[in-house]
């Protein structure tokens, strides 16, 4: 589904932030991309969402390799990727009603079934009382969920959150990750970027770690054998 | 579940309209105004082209084959004829025309009459009953053939060798002439009008785009496309222009029906009624969804080509 290949990424005339990356994603697979605050893991998400191209390499998504993919092809791989973004990007002149309803309005869906999806989306999320809210007037956590939700809401093929546990409390984000393992096992191929070892430890997906620029691979069988050798 | 607001709410959103707050923006206000501008300045200019026509109508059909003689009364340097002598000359000239056939009307001009005429281009003064005054002939034909014309001269010239015949030809095709030139430089205006509102559209959605970038990048990134981003730009500048165009448009009209009551009882005696026809206030009325089509055109071009230039 996705593929790197010798993938590299620099801003401007700026040193590369990613350099030869390399690693392929299976459809409906789920992974936690980590490493140290400016490791890259935001950059690597923006390749992966199709925000940014990369300086060098081949990347391959949905069969096809990104670089030659004409205006009208972005826009509809765009639309299979669902992000939440680490500093959510919330409309801040739009209620949190329209913030989620925003990504099937693009797909033109019907109002009806625009109105019963968000509208569920959000009371699941804990969010119906506060529809007509506006993001300015939530908490960081409420925002969060609101942009988890916008992600969501069209039921991408490929999820990618940064940090999308980071303000929220135990029982909340427990639950948005229980979320992230239904919508996985329902087929959506899900990477998350996250510090938090505690999370990563309770879900056992297999992790990407970035380091400087540069990617280690980490299964999820090794990581349980190390445990495993580690106790013993 | 939900309370009945918002389902109001989500309801409510049929209508909303743009997903980016254009409207809030700083410069709509002025672009508006701008543009009502253009469209006051486009109507006056236009009604005075149509009253232009209107006006050169009259001109035209009012000299139609109508032509005046003029019997001078100074025939060299030296020879001034008395006005009873013209006086005779003129009566013979409409006692002989008279029996003509090709002459339909033929009417001697007044002398008060040609006096108040002078006298309008001379002003008030004693030295005017001085002047030698030549002696008129208006007349009307029933065509004003060559051949007519010439039947005319030669039984003139029988009587009195020195009348002329004025067919008002020559200053006819002048004022054609310079109406005509006065048409193309209110076109020339016209121009320069579309031309400032297409450009000061293109620029306002220029910057419009500047101001919501980052939600525009927001948009592409979820998938909308250049279509689909642009038609929020085109509705924008659709609206405020067919506001301000509307806006200018009465405006403009409400000032001319001003002005011509205040004159409606002034009579320029030569200008024929110089009055607007009901169907140029109807093209006149077409004027806001014209001006609303040009910014509509203009915004979808700018959009489209700074769209596609990112990523
Ligand atoms: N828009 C940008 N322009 C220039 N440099 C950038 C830009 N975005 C990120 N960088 C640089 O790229 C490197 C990686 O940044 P990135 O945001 O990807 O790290 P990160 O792993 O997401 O960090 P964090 O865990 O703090 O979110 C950093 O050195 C940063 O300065
Ligand atoms: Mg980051």
């Amino acid at each position: 589904m996705i593929k790197f290949e010798h993938v590299g990424l620099r801003y401007g005339i700026g040193p590369e932030v990613l350099s030869d990356i390399n690693f392929t994603l299976e459809a409906g697979s789920f992974h936690f991309l980590s490493g140290p605050s400016g490791a890259g893991k935001s950059s690597l998400m923006s390749l992966l969402y199709l925000g940014r191209r990369q300086t060098r390499g081949l990347v391959t998504m949905f069969g096809q390799e990104t670089s030659v993919l004409d205006r009208e092809q972005m826009a509809s791989f765009r639309q299979r990727i669902g992000v939440v973004f680490q500093d959510f990007r919330l409309l801040p002149h739009m209620s949190v009603f329209d913030n989620v309803a925003l990504p099937l309005r693009i797909l033109n869906k019907n109002e009806k079934e625009i109105r019963s999806n968000v509208n569920e989306l959000l009371d699941w999320v804990g969010l119906g009382d506060h529809m007509r809210a506006l993001p300015a007037t939530l908490s960081g956590g409420q925002q969060q969920r609101v942009a988890i939700a916008r992600a969501i809401v069209d039921r991408p093929k490929l999820l990618l959150a940064d940090e999308p546990t980071g303000n929220l409390d135990d029982e909340i984000g427990m639950r948005l990750m229980n979320l992230f393992e239904q919508l996985n096992r329902m087929g959506t191929t899900i990477v998350i970027a996250t510090h938090n070892h505690a999370l990563m430890d309770h879900f056992g997906h297999s992790r990407l770690i970035l380091d400087q620029g540069s990617l280690q691979l980490q299964d999820s069988k090794n990581w349980i054998q190390r445990k495993i050798e580690g106790v013993f | 579940m939900f309370n009945a607001e918002d389902k109001r709410v989500g309801s409510s959103d049929k209508t909303r309209q743009y997903d980016l707050p254009l409207h809030q923006d700083e410069g709509t206000g002025f672009l508006i105004v701008l543009v009502g501008l253009m469209a006051f300045l486009s109507t006056i200019v236009l009604s005075f082209s149509f009253t232009l026509n209107t006006v050169m109508d009259g001109w035209s059909e009012g000299l139609e084959n109508k032509i005046t003689l003029e019997i001078p009364a100074k025939i060299d340097e030296d020879t001034l004829r008395s006005s009873s002598e013209l006086k005779k000359i003129q009566a013979s000239i409409i006692e002989k025309m008279s029996q003509s056939d090709i002459i339909k009307t033929i009417t001697p001009v007044e002398e008060k009459k040609l006096q108040t005429l002078v006298q309008s281009w001379l002003g008030q003064s004693t030295f005017i009953d001085d002047l030698p005054m030549p002696s008129l002939i208006s007349m009307e034909l029933h065509e004003s053939s060559p051949e007519a014309l010439n039947a005319i001269s030669t039984s003139l010239r029988a009587i009195d060798k020195h009348t002329l015949i004025d067919t008002h030809e020559t200053w006819l095709d002048d004022l054609l002439k310079l109406t005509r030139s006065m048409q193309s430089g209110i076109l020339a205006i016209v121009l320069v009008i579309a031309l400032t509102t297409v450009a000061a559209i293109a620029g306002a959605m220029k910057s419009q785009i500047e101001i919501h970038r980052n939600d525009v990048e927001l948009l592409h990134l979820m998938g909308a496309r250049d279509q689909y981003i642009t038609n929020q730009f085109v509705r924008h500048a659709s609206i405020l222009s067919l506001t301000g165009a509307f806006a200018g448009l009465v405006s403009a009209l409400c000032i001319m029906a001003l002005i011509g009551f205040v004159f409606k009882d002034q009579d320029y005696g030569f200008l024929p009624k110089a009055a607007i026809h009901w169907d140029d206030i109807s093209v006149l009325c077409l004027l806001p969804l014209i001006i609303c089509g040009i910014s509509a055109g203009s915004a979808r071009y700018t959009v489209m080509q700074v769209l596609q230039r990112m990523p």
